[in-house]
């Protein structure tokens, strides 16, 4: 079972708004990228670890990402709470505030609906952690990309820590690739 | 709180040995002599290469490492040389910040940790830093409320779903 601490794995406080940005950060909200992606990927591909390392690494990896899901989800809410319907309507968001007035709803930043087609379950361990690494550097590229999209230093500090996540949870799913693959797997 | 980049007491010296990429490596005339039909912007492109310079037991603190992302020097990999520092003003968020730290650190070794159970040293570190967090929790619940829903012998009152709540921060107020 999961427990709730009322607090962010990183602290965020953004105190400009950027409609903008919190548009092209739901990429990493609802996106094929994104961290609703890489949490229920990795909670759904761990039944099928071959061993404890595989358990424990893929539970572990997946709890973390809902912590980013839920940085990402106050970043977009920070960015968005002070917006007037006007400064809505000037950003391209009137189509979104017709289904979600500032709410926070996981779709990328086309508008796309989050969907389960984003993720594979293939019930091979070789083949969904080499998904797995994919996936980090998927998502770490999309930072990169966002940080390359703004000059605010409240939202680059968060998207910094992120993308290094991606950066280190890449490197423990290639770590355990390698260590099944010289088991012979 | 803020983020600022020139506060920053990261000791640089090392940095461009940290920093990994591609134009170290490439001229922009060796760009042009592959250049077909198609072009990639090679000043931006970030490549996910780890340099082993260090030992894998070589961590940063716990407060570096949360600036960072990164608790293992051998494993960073900054974009654009870019590092943040999170700065917090008030008891309150000082020592939240403090769990924070701590919090990072128990997450990044127990991800190490998973493939790596028989680190004798490593899970030394990551039980003093679990030793540590609990002492700093326990003292930020007494004082401030509960962090997790559990933490509530101290008060005679329900304070779990009193306000604040994460995303509620007080919008550089503080
Ligand atoms: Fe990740």
């Amino acid at each position: 079972m999961f427990k709730y601490e009322k607090m962010l794995e990183y602290p965020v406080n953004i105190k400009k708004k950027d409609l903008r940005m919190a548009k092209l950060m739901c990429d990493q909200l609802g996106g094929a990228n994104g961290e609703l992606s890489a949490s229920l990927r990795y909670m759904c591909q761990r039944y099928t670890m071959p061993d404890e390392k595989g358990s424990s690494l893929l539970t572990d990896i997946a709890n973390e990402e809902l912590s980013h899901f839920e940085m990402i989800q106050v970043m977009i809410s920070q960015l968005v709470k002070d917006a007037s319907l006007e400064e809505m309507k000037e950003a391209g968001l009137d189509t979104y505030y017709v289904g979600h007035k500032r709410g926070v709803y996981p779709m990328n930043s086309n508008g796309v609906p989050y969907t389960a087609a984003y993720i594979e379950v293939s019930g091979n361990p070789m083949v969904d952690l080499m998904e797995d690494m994919a996936a980090e550097e998927k998502a770490r590229a999309t930072y990169e990309n966002l940080m390359d999209m703004t000059k605010d230093q409240d939202l680059l500090a968060p998207l910094s820590f992120l993308r290094q996540r991606e950066v280190v949870h890449f490197n423990r799913f290639k770590e355990l690739y390698e260590e099944y693959k010289r088991k012979g797997m | 709180m803020y983020f600022d980049e020139r506060e920053n007491e990261i000791d640089y010296t090392n940095y461009s040995n940290e920093v990994n990429s591609v134009e170290k490596n490439y001229t922009q005339n060796d760009y042009k002599k592959w250049d077909n039909d198609f072009k990639v912007d090679i000043e931006n492109l970030n490549i996910n290469n780890f340099n082993n310079r260090e030992s894998v037991n070589d961590l940063y603190t716990a407060k570096e490492g949360l600036n960072k992302g990164n608790m293992f020097r051998n494993l960073f990999n900054p974009y654009k040389s870019y590092v943040y520092k999170v700065v917090v003003n008030g008891k309150k968020d000082e020592l939240l910040l403090k769990i924070q730290e701590l919090t990072f650190k128990v997450v990044d070794l127990n991800l190490y940790l998973d493939i790596n159970p028989a680190d004798k040293n490593m899970y030394n570190e990551f039980k003093k830093a679990v030793e540590e967090l609990k002492a700093n929790k326990d003292l930020y619940e007494k004082n401030y409320g509960p962090l997790c829903v559990t933490e509530t012998l101290y008060y005679d009152d329900y304070m779990w779903s009193k306000n604040p709540w994460p995303w509620m921060s007080e919008g550089g107020k503080k």
